[in-house]
């Protein structure tokens, strides 16, 4: 390369107008004979880092490897979760069914209301009943 | 978003992000935990990032945001610059010496640069990014990211010059 295109692409990096393949041919260029470029460039060059090797892939695998065990973590945590709805959904069902002598005590109840309506019926006695009329006397 | 989709579009810029993390963060340990970090959270708004205009841009501002939470947590910037120009090994003792100065005087310019300009400055020539990258970066326009790379280039070069003038003794 020429002196002069060495001199024009100084010129647009200084301007900030040169393309990134122009500013790495420059870094390594040895024709750049401003020595404060050339600082400039030594600086940059030695301060660039490298990237690692199948770095992305590397990358994937771990990352990979963590999603996998995050949905896992969350299936897992749902099924838990399901469970304990449908233990805690059977234990309030059991809760609420009523024991033997609890259903006998409500039969009782039951069966003296109906008595107690039989005995207030038994204390009228209907005379005439038909569509439009029921006659009875007070007390029997 | 799919995996594959992530793994193609947001994923496959984990080598991009690399210079830039290890850069702000310093060793490689700290940069390879940090890009998974900054994947995971990706990974997470990964159904609004499906919609995003400029995913490139989304991950790069993502990323350097998470590098600066993480040095205002520690503030390390420079010094583990410092540390890893120390670290760089130079074939001969004078050259190290040379060189250690040297990296002593830009680091110091630099310090004294606006911190915009001195981002701009790094992220282009040290971690070689594209224009477009930088600006979505740093949420300015490209024709001002050239403007703050101009000028800082433009004041490395003089403050190097007077002071190499200056023990030259060319005054």
């Amino acid at each position: 390369m020429k002196e002069e295109s060495i001199k024009n692409f100084i010129e647009k990096y200084k301007s900030g107008t040169s393309s990134l393949e122009e500013e790495i041919f420059l870094f390594d260029s040895k024709k750049v004979t401003n020595s404060s470029i050339q600082m400039i460039f030594s600086f940059i060059k030695k301060n660039k880092k490298e990237v690692p090797q199948n770095f992305n892939d590397k990358m994937w695998m771990s990352f990979d490897k963590k999603t996998k065990k995050m949905n896992q973590f969350r299936i897992g945590l749902l099924s838990t979760a399901a469970s304990i709805v449908l233990l805690l959904s059977i234990y309030i069902s059991n809760k609420n069914e009523l024991t033997n002598s609890e259903k006998e005590a409500l039969l009782i109840e039951a069966k003296s209301m109906f008595i107690a309506k039989n005995q207030k019926e038994k204390n009228y006695t209907i005379i005439i009943q038909n569509e439009l009329v029921v006659v009875y006397t007070k007390h029997k | 978003m799919t995996k594959l989709d992530f793994k193609l579009k947001v994923f496959s810029l984990s080598e991009r992000l690399f210079p830039m993390v290890a850069r702000m963060l310093g060793t490689q340990a700290n940069t390879e935990d940090a890009i998974q970090e900054i994947m995971m959270k990706l990974w997470k708004k990964r159904k609004k990032l499906e919609k995003h205009p400029n995913i490139k841009g989304f991950v790069f501002l993502t990323a350097r945001n998470y590098c600066i939470d993480i040095i205002r947590k520690k503030r390390f910037l420079l010094d583990e610059l410092k540390n890893y120009s120390r670290i760089i090994k130079s074939s001969n003792e004078t050259k190290k010496i040379e060189w250690e100065e040297l990296n002593i005087i830009i680091l110091k310019i630099l310090e004294e640069i606006p911190e915009q300009q001195k981002e701009v400055f790094m992220m282009r020539d040290i971690d070689g990014y594209e224009f477009i990258e930088i600006a979505a970066a740093m949420q300015i326009k490209i024709e001002h990211t050239r403007v703050l790379l101009s000028r800082t280039r433009k004041q490395i070069g003089l403050t190097l010059e007077k002071t190499y003038s200056y023990e030259r003794g060319i005054y």
